[in-house]
């Protein structure tokens, strides 16, 4: 990040600071008020845990296999295959609750998940590296001399 | 600076794991990057608190808010852009999360209060977002790794999160201005030469972040817009997909109504503030005026479907039962448990000629999933306030 970046807290931090957690223990007190809904430790817990695996599990792992990426890749297709990594990725992330246990789901309720989402899966990242493989190609022919 | 902020920036960092000089090399840890990634997930989360927020009050709706029954898709509409702007939401949190994650680990930790209060402000702002979009997807997949309930914990979740953005803008708001104007690569190192070329650029990177949201979107949607529901591969529903056509979200088998909606003694009760209490039987049913018309059916999962419904409106219902035709009525379901088997219907809804008991759907008798012998549906409401397998209509 940039070290020219401004540390700025006049009066319009301090109103958002007072506005925003009068909001936030609004929040804070719908989980309080309704216990036996919001299960207060238990959400406590998936809310906490799920920044901490992000920022010391997801975040680090992302980071080394970009360098791994870095250092291996083809100089002409590492910024295409970074971008196509980027792309699968988020995809196969948000469809891993899609197949959990698909088929006890649909079992009970044959018009849930009507389409495999793995087959979904194939199709986009398929079509995500089609345009990788493009952009690589184009990148190789226009680097050759004429 | 305050003293003890002062003594911290005075430490020298340790020289370990993300403290190390080289440990974020890559240019794209840019604040102008983040700046158009937050700008974006500014709009999509503020799209989304004030759609849920919305639905959550059609659902709750306290004595000042009243919903109306037209246009009869319309919460089709918000409830749909409520999904699919979370699910395009999650590629752009998960890459401005990657940006600033340098942030995370700034030396010295705290300078000053504000500074504090900042951080501090982070947790619930990234903690929350990461909440909001797990149990959003997990909800919609029917995958439920959590013990609470997921209505209440998200509503809580959203405010938590939205007071946080707010908290969040706020600090940055100098920051954004600076890095979006014309000439705001200003405000980072410059790019090596060679970037886009050997390696990831900033704008290649915003391409694949917007695109992922994009190519989400296209794989989503059709769930909510039915033209484009052959394009769906990740939708958990298809809008065309289910008995008589149209999907289904609670089972008849998983409601344990089977035998209470198949009884040749069922009964529907009419009864509450009516002149004449009722005891309908699905014939005595059949035998009154019949209504049709077309009514899309709206999950809170985001899907939607339309069907031509046919049965007996509320309103003569309750003209029948001697009860006036713009009250308001409780609709209750033979189901013994679950959090949506009642429902109630206001008197705008019971006015509009459209809100019915179906006993009919796309011309069959309804099917026991659909909520045989009679559902109620209506114009704009949330699927599950059109009660299934409904056993009693109480007016109030």
């Amino acid at each position: 990040m940039s070290a020219t970046e401004p540390d700025r807290h006049g009066a319009v931090f301090w109103t958002g600071v007072v506005v925003g957690w009068l909001v936030i223990a609004w929040g804070l007190w719908l989980v309080a008020a309704r216990p036996p809904e919001t299960r207060p430790i238990n959400f406590a817990a998936f809310f906490v845990g799920l920044a901490l695996v992000h920022d010391l599990v997801l975040a680090p792992v992302v980071m080394s296999a970009g360098a791994a990426l870095r250092r291996r890749a083809p100089a002409l297709a590492a910024g295409a295959v970074a971008a196509g990594l980027v792309v699968s990725s988020i995809v196969v992330v948000y469809a891993i609750p899609l197949w959990l246990d698909r088929a006890t789901k649909t079992a009970q309720n044959p018009s849930f998940l009507s389409r495999d989402p793995v087959v979904g899966v194939v199709i986009v990242l398929t079509l995500t590296w089609i345009v990788v493989g493009a952009v690589v190609l184009g990148r190789v022919l226009g680097s050759r001399p004429r | 600076m305050t003293e003890h902020g002062s003594k911290l920036a005075a430490l020298a960092p340790p020289r370990v794991g993300p403290y190390r000089s080289e440990a974020f090399e890559s240019p794209l840890h840019a604040t102008r990057t983040a700046a158009w990634l937050g700008l974006a997930l500014g709009v999509t989360f503020t799209v989304c608190f004030a759609t849920g927020l919305l639905s959550h009050l059609i659902q709750h709706p306290p004595s000042w808010f009243s919903w109306p029954a037209r246009p009869a898709n319309l919460y089709g509409v918000t409830q749909g852009v409520h999904v699919t702007t979370g699910i395009a939401s999650i590629p752009l949190l998960l890459a401005k999360l990657w940006t600033v994650y340098p942030r995370f680990w700034t030396w010295p930790p705290l300078r000053s209060l504000a500074h504090l209060v900042e951080r501090v402000s982070l947790l619930p702002l990234v903690g929350g977002s990461l909440f909001l979009l797990f149990t959003g997807v997990g909800s919609i997949a029917r995958w439920f790794p959590w013990d609470f309930s997921f209505p209440a914990a998200h509503y809580a979740a959203s405010w938590i999160t939205i007071g946080a953005l707010i908290v969040h803008v706020g600090a940055k708001v100098t920051t954004i201005r600076l890095a979006l104007r014309r000439g705001g690569e200003a405000i980072d190192e410059p790019e090596p030469p060679s970037a886009g070329r050997t390696r990831l650029s900033r704008r290649g990177f915003l391409t694949a972040a917007f695109g992922a949201a994009g190519a989400l979107v296209v794989a989503t949607v059709g769930q909510t817009l039915r033209p484009l529901a052959p394009l769906a591969v990740l939708a958990p529903r298809d809008p065309r997909v289910g008995p008589q056509g149209l999907p289904v979200n609670k089972t008849a088998d998983s409601a344990g109504v089977i035998d209470a909606a198949t009884d040749p003694a069922y009964r529907l009760v009419v009864d509450g503030n009516v002149a004449s209490p009722m005891s309908l039987s699905l014939d005595d049913l059949r035998s009154m005026p019949q209504h049709e018309a077309d009514l899309p059916i709206t999950c809170v999962d985001g899907w939607s479907a339309s069907g031509r419904w046919r049965g007996v409106t509320v309103r003569d219902l309750l003209v029948a039962a001697g009860a006036p035709a713009t009250a308001e009525v409780r609709v209750s379901s033979i189901q013994t448990r679950g959090p949506y088997r009642n429902a109630v219907v206001s008197a705008a809804h019971v006015a509009d000629p459209h809100t019915m008991l179906a006993l009919e759907l796309n011309g069959e008798p309804l099917h026991l999933d659909h909520g045989f012998p009679t559902r109620l549906i209506g114009p704009n409401r949330p699927g599950v306030m059109n009660t299934k397998w409904v056993g009693r209509v109480e007016v109030r």
